[in-house]
């Protein structure tokens, strides 16, 4: 995420010309979502990964023989962040 | 657009893998930077972090592609076993077909790769100066810009980019110790701890008792193979086992991860992933 945060803070300087009150204001319009969806995807996940019970019985069947084409969907909005799309519209 | 010329330089308070990453796409938009860190030298610790195709995207918008991909490890698949029963539960392949779809590899990578790759690159590039023994005491702002007071009480002159501690207060608290159980298994670097009675148990149910003991997940990782990493190879290699310079027999740095056995990273001395 800090990585991403650099790229973003300098795609949005180069956007709005080194004007920094404006590029700050798109860099956080940029950011806020996308990392509070990493935040709370990975504190479900956590959740996930510790399931015990039923909630264990549960994960199991969704994940297993699930194919490859559908977690690389899931993971699509994480893993298809690039410089040339990480500024928000 | 034009960039337009800031008289002062844009300051940067902390010199870890945020801080110098803000500094090289800072710098790369023409605009001078001075980062200011705390620590008399600039270095890095931590563990190992996995690097999704989204990293090595913004590896390479830092100029820094090619550094990161000849430190990383990759990986074949991520599977996930349940710990009660061993069975397989997810398998995620992560070879050929995964790098296609998203243009960029999955690996795993030491913490203090990243901030080395880093800081060659903040050193390569020029421009960007870097302070130590500067600790951000206070900032005084103002129309034409900021002043950052170092606890040596010298005024610097500038605009922050990223100033945690005084904007967000507690970033910086000391990690929390690990339970005794979990250190030791560690330090055995054994994925369960000694069974407290008898030792007739099978290892399966040991393990079982110790996902249980524990609650939290224990990341299997490429063995603490050191001919697994090359530190300082440049050479790009999303290929599933390492690329050989040495005996065609010297072990494979096999990318099907060891799922049973919780092996440690060579630099990394614990694995504080704790979710709940």
């Amino acid at each position: 995420m800090a990585l991403e945060d650099a790229v973003t803070l300098g795609e949005a300087l180069r956007a709005h010309g080194n004007d920094f009150t404006a590029a700050f204001a798109h860099y956080e319009r940029s950011r806020i979502a996308r990392t509070a969806r990493i935040v709370l995807s990975a504190r479900e996940m956590g959740r996930i990964f510790h399931a015990k019970g039923v909630e264990r019985l549960v994960r199991n069947e969704l994940w297993q023989g699930r194919a490859p084409e559908r977690f690389y969907d899931a993971l699509e909005w994480l893993y298809g962040w690039r410089a040339e799309n990480c500024l928000a519209r | 657009m034009n960039a337009a010329p800031l008289a002062s330089p844009v300051l940067v308070a902390g010199g870890g893998i945020g801080g110098l990453a803000a500094a090289l796409a800072l710098s790369r938009q023409g605009l001078a930077v001075k980062v200011l860190e705390q620590a008399a030298e600039i270095g890095e610790i931590g563990a190992g972090i996995q690097l999704g195709p989204n990293a090595f995207a913004a590896f390479d918008a830092l100029g820094i592609g090619a550094r990161a991909r000849g430190r990383a490890v990759y990986t074949d698949e991520m599977v996930m076993h349940d710990a009660i029963d061993e069975s397989l539960v997810g398998r995620i392949p992560v070879g050929e077909a995964f790098r296609a779809r998203f243009g960029n590899p999955y690996a795993v990578i030491h913490r203090a790769d990243v901030h080395l790759s880093l800081l060659e690159g903040v050193q390569e590039r020029g421009g960007i100066e870097l302070l130590t023994s500067t600790r951000v005491a206070r900032i005084e702002q103002g129309d034409a810009g900021v002043t950052v007071i170092d606890a040596g009480q010298e005024g610097l002159s500038g605009r922050p980019a990223m100033e945690r501690r005084e904007h967000l207060g507690r970033s910086r608290l000391p990690p929390r110790p690990l339970p005794a159980a979990r250190r030791r298994a560690i330090q055995r670097r054994r994925h369960v701890p000694q069974p407290a009675t008898g030792g007739v148990e099978r290892q399966g149910r040991q393990r079982r008792r110790s996902a249980k003991l524990f609650r939290r997940h224990l990341p299997a990782r490429p063995a603490a193979d050191p001919t697994c990493r090359k530190p300082g190879s440049a050479e790009p290699p999303p290929t599933a086992s390492r690329s050989g310079d040495g005996p065609s027999a010297a072990p494979r740095c096999s990318a099907t991860l060891p799922t049973r056995r919780c092996s440690t990273w060579p630099r990394a001395p614990a694995w504080p992933w704790k979710t709940r």
